[in-house]
């Protein structure tokens, strides 16, 4: 599929995307992108809720209505996510929503959405976008261009175009902010705690460093006071959670 | 070459060899001359070293100067992959990551004309990270927001086809089976609570958490609390906050 001259291409999309000031005028610059493909709408949500659980919860999902939430709908229609979240937890690449949806949910879903509009429906396409700490956001297109689903071009084009949209969407709302700065671990405290996270005890850790145990006592001690908990799980949890230590 | 010729050439690449070349013009462009993709998501110093090369044309000698002295645990480039999700230049790692360690890892590369660089990682399903450094042997290497954010999509463009010429599986398979009860439990355990609380807060007795601590212990493989909560938040199974 030929992406037409007059069109935004990509180049031009990171350009303007990485200069939107606000939500609204980024998501703008994405529909302009978007619609040299024949995509015209697009919903991206925070699948991170529906861990395993089997029930359909959205949090923070923006739609390009921006009055419209999607939690509302979902929630008194029953919708189930379950197949395409499954899915999306498993790859990182795009996918057609035909292919794992059987039960039509994503025309559900556009559909309550234009519940007073005529909606044409040709080709849907799910973007998952992995993120640190096995969260999950994704982005659903749909357009009126079937052709779009099968060019592998286009496919690569969308999927770079939803890293970019989502990493300046996170710029706009400050999302990358690290809580890391409000709590100072010292280098010490963070190479414990980093070891304890690796499964160490307080004596092999005490052994790897060539220091006593007392001492590796005590820095957990002043660990468990700057991050407020009172045991190694919880230290371990809240410090991944800021940044302060590493998954691996 | 731009981005999308990038994308176009890379996706009728027929061998790694043509895929690399492409990728290397393409970041060219940025003043950029080597690159590493490394697989950051393993526990011990070791699995990383073994991992650390999946595409790479870091020169040899600073590869293996770089195993021999582990500087997989005190490079502030590998180091920050670990946890960022944003690409980020050397300089402001160098700021961030002021050890002795780290400033040393950084100064030594240079030595091996890797003077200025960028990093970015790729989350993968299940938690796992590629990390990505690149560098050029010039001080004049493109460092703007824009040149991060092409790169960062050409890498994860150079992933898919380096994935596609392998023929490796794009769906991750996970064998690990959390049930809805261990997790309910563990989520209590990384906010804190002790065996006996969370046995009150579900109103079943203490042997009975002990049991789901330790069935999680041999689904994760693991011995002790602390890296069950560390291997569960990694690959989202838990959620505490």
């Amino acid at each position: 599929m030929e992406v037409k001259d007059t069109d935004m291409d990509l180049t031009c999309f990171i350009k303007e995307s990485n200069s939107a000031e606000e939500i609204e005028a980024l998501t703008n610059i994405f529909l302009k992108f978007l619609s040299s493909f024949g995509i015209d709408r697009f919903i991206l949500g925070d699948l991170s809720y529906i861990s395993g659980s089997g029930k359909g919860g959205h949090s923070g999902v923006l739609v390009h209505y921006p009055d419209e939430w999607l939690n509302y709908y979902v929630t008194s229609r029953n919708i189930d996510y379950n197949p395409v979240f499954q899915r999306a937890l498993k790859t990182r690449r795009p996918f057609i929503w035909e292919e794992v949806d059987k039960n039509n949910t994503h025309e559900k879903i556009l559909m309550v959405m234009d519940e007073d509009k005529e909606f044409s429906f040709c080709c849907g396409i799910f973007v998952p976008l992995h993120q640190p700490l096995g969260k999950l956001i994704g982005i659903g297109f749909s357009g009126s261009e079937k052709s779009v689903c099968s060019d592998k071009d286009a496919l690569s084009l969308l999927h770079a175009a939803s890293h970019q949209f989502y990493l300046a969407y996170l710029n706009i709302t400050n999302n990358e902010k690290s809580d890391g700065q409000s709590v100072s671990l010292t280098d010490r405290e963070r190479e414990v705690l980093q070891w304890i996270a690796r499964g160490k005890t307080k004596s092999e850790i005490a052994e790897i460093l060539s220091l006593s145990k007392s001492s590796i006592k005590r820095h957990c001690e002043n660990v468990f006071r700057k991050l407020e908990v009172n045991n190694l799980p919880s230290a371990v949890a809240k410090a991944l959670i800021m940044g302060i230590i590493n998954p691996y | 070459m731009d981005l999308i010729d990038f994308i176009y050439e890379s996706n009728k690449s027929e061998s790694s060899e043509v895929l690399i070349d492409c990728f290397l013009e393409f970041i060219s462009g940025f003043g950029l001359n080597r690159f590493m993709l490394a697989d950051l998501s393993h526990d011990s110093t070791s699995d990383k070293e073994k991992n650390l090369g999946i595409l790479v044309n870091y020169p040899e000698d600073w590869l293996t100067h770089y195993v021999v002295n582990h500087y997989v645990e005190y490079d502030p480039v590998y180091q920050k992959g670990l946890r960022t999700r944003s690409p980020f230049t050397w300089e402001e790692v160098r700021r961030e990551f002021n050890s002795k360690e780290a400033l040393r890892v950084m100064d030594e590369a240079g030595e091996f004309k890797l003077c200025c660089g960028i990093g970015l990682s790729i989350q993968q399903p299940h938690g796992k990270i590629i990390g990505i450094g690149f560098a050029g042997s010039e001080k004049g290497v493109r460092c703007d927001k824009d040149a991060l954010s092409m790169l960062y999509v050409a890498t994860h463009q150079l992933y898919t086809a380096h994935s596609d010429l392998l023929n490796i599986d794009s769906i991750y398979k996970n064998e690990i089976n959390i049930t809805d009860r261990e997790r309910e439990v563990l989520n209590w355990i990384a906010f804190g609570k002790s065996k006996a609380a969370i046995a009150d807060i579900l109103s079943v007795s203490e042997s009975c958490i002990k049991r789901h601590c330790e069935n999680m212990f041999r689904k994760l493989e693991t011995n002790n609390l602390p890296s069950t909560v560390t291997k569960a938040l990694r690959m989202g199974i838990i959620d505490p906050y």
